[in-house]
C-alpha cells in the first residue's frame, strides 16, 4: 500500500489543494448566496460572478477545517504521545478531505435530476461523504502505522468526533442562515 | 505523489468548467426567429396600450386615489374591449365578462364589479384601501376549469401614506410594470376579437398593492372560493416585458408545461428563452414559495398560487444569460426597475425592440390557450404537483441533522468500542525522575525509574532541552540571561566532589592515615563480606579490562580515570549514561559505595602485606 506521507508535499500546496476542494464543494451555494446580496446591496458583475463565487466558497469551510484540525492535532499529541506520528496522521487526513470534496462537488449536481430534494440531499450528503471518506482514511493510517494499536480507539474518537461535530453544526448554520426565507 | 497531484488538479478544474459552463444549456432559443408582422398580438396594439396605459399615470403608488385612477383606466378599457361590469354577489347573474362565482370583496367598500376593492391594515392599525381589476371571458364554462392571467399594475412612484417607513422610488413602472399591463390588455383585446372556443374559463386579474407584500394577488387568491381554487388549472403572470430576453418559466423540477410552451414558441417562432441550470439557486432549506429552492424566475406575484399547488408559468423580461449572477435585465444596460430611469422614454431608447417582446409574450399566451393540447396538459400538471409544505418546515430540517449526527455517533461508539476490545488501551506507567550521582545505582531491565547521571559530560539535551550540562555542553541558554561564556571565571579553586581523585603525594599520605575500618561503620558486617567477595570479583575484572584497554588503546592516558596503580586500585571507571553491560563496566550494581570502600579497604590491605 502506497505510504501518502512518505512523499510529503510543501505544506502551502497541500493547504492550496485542501481549499480548492473546499472552493469547489461550496460554489453552488455561495453562487447563490452572491446571487441574493449582490441583489440586495447592489453589486454588480464585478463581484456577483462565478469566479467570487468559487475563490470566496472555500475560504469559510478551509478557515474551519484548518481551525479545527490545528485544535484537534494538538490535542492528539498531547493525549497519544510524541511517539505516535501525529503529523503524518494529519498530513494525510487533508487528502482524505479534498477526495470528500471532489465527490461532494459531483453531488452538488444532483439538483439538476432532483431539485425539490437537493437541499435535503445535500444536508444529508455533506456530513455523509466526509464521514466516510475520514473513517476510510483511519482505516489507511491504522494500516500504515502512523499510530500505536492501543491508541486506535482514542484517535478515532478524537478525529471523527471533531469532524462530526463540525459538520453538525455547518448543516444547522445552514439552515438557519437560508437567505431567502 | 506528483502525479497523483497533477491528475487531481486537472480533475478539478474540468469539473469546475463543466458546472460553470458545459453542463448548462443555453437559455436561447434554437429555431429561427419568425417575423413579428404575424404574431397574433400586433407590436403597433402592445405599443398603443403601453402608451395609453402611461399616459398621466406615472404614479400609480399603492393604496392612492392615483392607483384607484388607473384602476378605472383599465376597467373602461376592458368595458371598451366588450368585458361587462357590474355587481356580480354570485354566479346567477352574470353574464359573459362578468364574475359569476367571485364573491364580492371587502364588505366595508363598496363592489364595483370589475374593480375589486379590498382593505388591509398597517403595522399600525390603519385600514389601508386598494384595487384589484378583474375580468373574466367565457365565464360560462361548463368544465368549471379556469386560467388565470395576472399582472400588476400599481408601481412605487411616491410614500403610499403618511404614516408609512418606505419612500417612493420616483419609478414610473413603465417596464415594471406598464409593459405586462399593456401585454395583458392585449391578450383581453385578442380574446374579445378573436372569441376563441375554449372549454375553460380565463380570468384576467390586474393586481393592485403588489409593492406591498404582494397584498393584491394574496386578495384575490383568498376570495376565489373552494370550486374556483381547485378549478384552476394554470396562473400566468406578465412582468417587466420588453428587455433583453422573454422567459417562459414553471419550475425547476420537471413539469409538463413548459415543453408545451416552448413547442408553441417554436412553432409560432417566438423569440422566449429557457431558464437553465446555470441560473443561481439562492436558498438551501427555505424557499420564498414554499419550495426548498429559489430562483430568479420565481419572483413573483404567481408565488401565492405556487405556494397553494397550483401550476405556474412565469413570462418575465430579463437576461440571465451574463456572469452575473444577480437579476439582471440587459447585458448592456443598467437596471432600469425600481428605479428613477424607468420611464417610457427611457423605456423606448434603451430597448427599441420592446414591443416585439411584449407582443412576443402575449401571442405565447393566446396561442396556448388555443391549443387543443393546453387543458390536458394543465390537468396534468395540477394532478401531479408535488406537496412541498413539508419542505419548507425548519424542524424537519433540525430533526434530519439531529439524525444523521445520532446515527454517526452511534457508529463511531461501536467502533471504538470493538477497537478498544481488540487493542485495549495501556493505562500509562508513572516514571518517577532520579538522578544518580557517581556510583550511585543505575537503571536496570526492569525498572520504571529514569536515571540521570548529572556527572555525565555527553548533552542532555533529549532528556532537558536546553539546561546545560554541568560541564557546559550544551549552548543553549533556556533564560537568556546568562554571560557569555568567555566570562565566565574558571573554577580553578574549587573542587567537586565528581572529580576523579588524582593521585597526589598528599592524598596518598592522607589515605594511608585514615583509619581503616571507617568505611566499615557505614556497611553492615554482612553486607561488608558479600561486598567484599563482589568487589574482589570486580577488581579482577578491572584489572583484566583495564589490561585489556591498554593493549588496545595507546592513548588510554588521556583518559579522566587514573591509572590503576599497585597500591591503590581504581574505582569502576567513569560512569556511563544508562551504563552499557558490557564486561567492563559490570560494577555491581547495588551498594557500589560499599563495594568502593571495600576495595579500599581490601587495597589497604593489600599495600600493608606489601611493605
Amino acid at each position: 500500500m502506497i505510504n501518502i506521507a512518505k512523499k510529503k508535499l510543501p505544506l502551502p500546496v497541500i493547504v492550496l489543494l485542501v481549499y480548492l476542494s473546499f472552493c469547489a464543494m461550496s460554489l453552488y451555494t455561495m453562487r447563490g448566496t452572491l446571487a441574493w446580496y449582490g441583489e440586495q446591496y447592489g453589486f454588480g458583475a464585478w463581484f456577483a460572478n462565478d469566479v467570487w463565487a468559487f475563490f470566496l466558497g472555500g475560504l469559510i469551510p478551509l478557515g474551519i477545517y484548518e481551525l479545527i484540525s490545528f485544535f484537534v492535532f494538538k490535542m492528539m499529541t498531547v493525549r497519544l504521545g510524541r511517539q505516535n506520528d501525529v503529523a503524518s496522521l494529519r498530513y494525510g487526513l487533508n487528502f482524505a478531505v479534498i477526495a470528500a470534496n471532489i465527490v461532494l462537488f459531483a453531488l452538488k449536481f444532483v439538483y439538476i435530476a432532483a431539485p425539490l430534494y437537493a437541499s435535503l440531499l445535500n444536508i444529508i450528503l455533506d456530513p455523509a461523504v466526509t464521514f466516510i471518506f475520514v473513517g476510510l482514511y483511519l482505516w489507511y493510517a491504522f494500516k500504515q502505522n502512523y499510530i500505536d494499536k492501543t491508541l486506535y480507539r482514542a484517535a478515532v474518537t478524537q478525529v471523527m468526533g471533531a469532524f462530526i461535530a463540525v459538520y453538525g453544526l455547518l448543516a444547522l448554520i445552514r439552515i438557519m442562515m437560508s437567505v431567502a426565507v | 505523489m506528483k502525479k497523483f497531484t497533477r491528475v487531481l488538479c486537472i480533475l478539478m478544474c474540468v469539473a469546475a468548467t463543466l458546472a460553470l459552463f458545459g453542463c448548462a444549456d443555453s437559455g436561447a432559443p434554437n429555431y429561427k426567429k419568425s417575423d413579428p408582422s404575424t404574431f397574433a398580438v400586433s407590436v403597433e396594439s402592445v405599443v398603443q396600450k403601453l402608451d395609453g396605459f402611461m399616459q398621466g399615470r406615472s404614479d400609480r403608488t399603492s393604496y392612492t386615489e392615483a392607483e384607484k385612477s388607473a384602476a378605472e383606466y383599465l376597467r373602461d378599457t376592458l368595458v371598451g374591449y366588450g368585458y361587462a361590469d357590474g355587481p356580480a354577489t354570485d354566479g346567477s347573474d352574470g353574464g359573459e365578462g362578468s364574475l359569476p362565482s367571485l364573491p364580492t370583496e371587502d364588505d366595508s367598500a363598496s363592489s364595483l364589479g370589475m374593480i375589486r376593492e379590498f382593505s388591509v391594515n398597517d403595522e399600525g392599525g390603519l385600514k389601508l384601501i386598494s384595487r384589484n381589476v378583474v375580468a373574466v371571458y367565457n365565464a360560462d364554462s361548463a368544465s368549471g376549469k379556469n386560467v388565470v392571467i395576472g399582472a400588476y399594475y400599481d408601481n412605487f412612484y411616491s410614500t403610499p401614506y403618511a404614516e408609512s417607513k418606505r419612500k417612493g422610488t420616483k419609478s414610473a413602472g413603465a417596464l415594471s410594470n406598464g409593459s405586462g399591463v399593456a401585454a395583458l390588455l392585449a391578450i383581453a383585446e385578442y380574446l374579445q376579437t378573436e372569441k376563441p372556443a375554449l372549454d375553460y374559463s380565463v380570468t384576467l386579474a390586474f393586481f393592485g398593492a403588489s409593492s406591498v407584500n404582494n397584498a393584491g394577488v394574496k386578495s384575490f387568491y383568498d376570495k376565489m372560493t373552494a370550486s374556483e381554487k381547485r378549478g384552476t388549472v394554470l396562473m400566468i403572470e406578465l412582468q417587466r416585458l420588453g428587455v433583453d430576453h422573454v422567459y417562459a418559466f414553471s419550475d425547476a423540477r420537471e413539469t409538463k408545461r413548459e415543453p408545451f410552451f416552448d413547442g408553441i414558441a417554436a412553432e409560432n417562432g417566438l423569440d422566449i428563452y429557457k431558464v437553465t441550470q446555470k441560473s443561481p439557486v439562492i436558498t438551501d432549506v427555505s424557499g420564498l414559495n414554499g419550495i426548498p429552492y429559489f430562483q430568479w424566475a420565481m419572483y413573483g406575484n404567481f408565488g401565492v398560487f405556487f405556494n397553494h399547488n397550483i401550476p405556474t408559468l412565469n413570462i418575465v423580461g430579463a437576461n440571465w444569460e451574463t456572469l452575473d449572477l444577480t437579476d439582471r435585465e440587459s447585458s448592456d444596460n443598467d437596471d432600469m426597475e425600481f428605479t428613477e430611469r424607468d420611464t417610457l422614454s427611457n423605456l423606448k431608447k434603451y430597448y427599441p425592440d420592446y414591443g416585439e417582446k411584449i407582443a412576443s409574450a402575449a401571442t405565447l399566451v393566446v396561442k396556448s390557450l388555443e391549443d387543443p393540447a393546453f387543458l390536458e396538459t394543465m390537468e396534468y400538471d395540477l394532478e401531479n404537483f408535488p406537496d412541498t409544505d413539508y419542505l419548507n418546515k425548519n424542524w424537519i430540517w433540525y430533526l434530519v441533522v439531529l439524525g444523521i449526527a445520532l446515527i454517526a455517533g452511534g457508529i463511531m461508539m461501536l467502533l471504538t468500542s470493538r477497537l478498544a476490545k481488540k487493542y485495549p488501551p495501556v493505562p500509562p506507567q508513572p516514571r518517577k525522575m532520579k538522578m544518580a550521582v557517581f556510583g550511585m545505582d543505575y537503571e536496570d531491565k526492569n525498572s520504571a525509574d529514569i536515571f540521570v547521571d548529572i556527572r555525565q559530560p555527553e548533552p542532555m539535551d533529549d532528556i532537558f532541552p536546553g539546561v546545560p550540562n554541568n560541564d557546559g555542553s550544551a549552548n543553549v541558554d533556556p533564560f537568556g540571561c546568562a554571560p557569555p561564556r568567555e566570562t565566565l571565571a574558571p573554577h580553578t579553586d574549587v573542587g567537586t566532589p565528581f572529580e576523579p581523585s588524582v593521585p597526589t603525594e598528599q592524598n596518598e599520605v592522607k589515605e594511608r592515615e585514615e583509619p581503616v575500618n571507617t568505611s566499615v561503620d557505614a556497611v553492615p558486617a554482612e553486607e561488608e563480606t558479600q561486598a567484599g567477595e563482589k568487589a574482589e570479583e570486580e577488581k579482577s575484572e578491572i584489572d583484566n579490562g583495564s589490561a585489556e584497554d591498554s593493549a588496545t588503546d595507546g592513548n588510554s592516558q588521556d583518559n579522566v580515570v587514573p591509572e590503576p596503580t599497585e597500591k591503590k586500585p581504581t574505582a569502576p571507571t567513569a560512569p556511563k549514561r544508562r551504563a552499557p553491560k558490557t564486561s567492563a563496566s559490570a560494577a555491581p550494581k547495588k551498594r557500589a559505595p560499599a563495594a568502593k570502600k571495600s576495595i579500599k579497604t581490601e587495597s589497604a590491605d593489600s599495600a600493608e602485606e606489601d611493605k
